[in-house]
């Protein structure tokens, strides 16, 4: 198979695509971006809280990616140091971000919706009123299924603090989505 | 507490997670590549373009310069007697060998003080 097919083939393995783009192949990494856009948009929407911002931040994130792709040592890591990428991308927004964004106070949920956009916008919404480094950890554990382990050595955050992040988030999303949690007893 | 989630939350996230494919995002990302890209060979042609003139003005000087260095930078710091001393020593005793490791100790301080 030549090189232009291998990348624009959706049965190539994701390992092989990585160590094309490496190389500057253009065609390889848009079939990465295929690939794990959804992925990626959902982890920032995570994190965001806004649907706008997150996509103008995962856009960011594939831009960045394409200009360090050549720096993944292991092409069968791409995922995990996507994940990094974005999750710094969107810890170096925070910093040059307005202080008072999460201000607003959470509206009570009139009922519980049904559709996949409408539980995404309340879940996103309840998200957001969450302190930043407790929404990180709670979207590692829930989004991205990480033991807290795993997301203390992600973050540098000490084990403790993850688990009493997890803990205080955990409680404050079953407050605010109460309506749900009620709902799926 | 252990690893264990909510389950009701759980389940609101696999359903929240259900954004698709979508094709017009991935143009975005692979036309502002695309742009980035043709606008850097654009700087880099500039670049060269403005480089012409200065090389035929300033060409009889950096050549000057490039020979004092070449005669400058392998010289001796310190002279030895024995020879099997001065051709060990050879590498490290000459001002080239000491400007190389100036710069590594600034850029070493660099990154400790500024990373």
């Amino acid at each position: 198979m030549s090189t232009a097919r291998l990348a624009s083939s959706p049965e190539t393995p994701e390992a092989a695509l990585v160590v094309l783009a490496r190389k500057g192949d253009r065609a390889a990494f848009e079939e990465l971006v295929r690939r794990r856009q959804p992925w990626i948009r959902n982890l920032m929407r995570r994190l965001c809280g806004d649907a706008v911002a997150a996509d103008d931040l995962a856009q960011q994130v594939f831009l960045q990616a394409w200009k360090s792709v050549h720096l993944v040592r292991q092409a069968s890591r791409f995922g995990p140091w996507l994940k990094r990428l974005a999750v710094n991308t969107w810890l170096q927004e925070l910093r040059k971000g307005d202080p008072l964004r999460n201000a607003d106070e959470f509206e009570e949920l009139a009922s519980p919706r049904q559709d996949s956009a409408g539980i995404a916008m309340d879940l996103d919404r309840a998200l957001a009123a969450l302190p930043d480094k407790a929404r990180l950890c709670i979207v590692l554990s829930y989004h991205e299924c990480m033991t807290h382990e795993e997301i203390s050595e992600f973050t540098s955050m000490p084990l403790g603090t993850v688990k009493s992040h997890i803990r205080r988030g955990t409680m404050r999303l079953q407050e605010l989505l109460s309506a749900y949690l009620e709902q799926g007893k | 507490m252990t690893d264990e989630r909510d389950p009701v939350l759980q389940q609101l996230f696999d359903a929240a997670s259900g954004l698709s494919h979508d094709d017009g995002f991935v143009a975005e990302v692979m036309s502002t590549i695309n742009r980035r890209r043709r606008r850097a060979i654009m700087g880099w042609a500039i670049v060269a373009i403005a480089l012409v003139p200065v090389a035929g003005l300033f060409g009889a000087l950096l050549q000057d310069v490039v020979q004092l260095l070449a005669q400058v930078l392998p010289s001796t710091l310190v002279d030895t007697e024995a020879d099997w001393l001065a051709r060990a020593l050879a590498p490290a005793n000459t001002i080239g060998a000491l400007v190389a490791f100036a710069f590594l100790v600034l850029r070493a301080a660099y990154r400790r003080i500024f990373a």
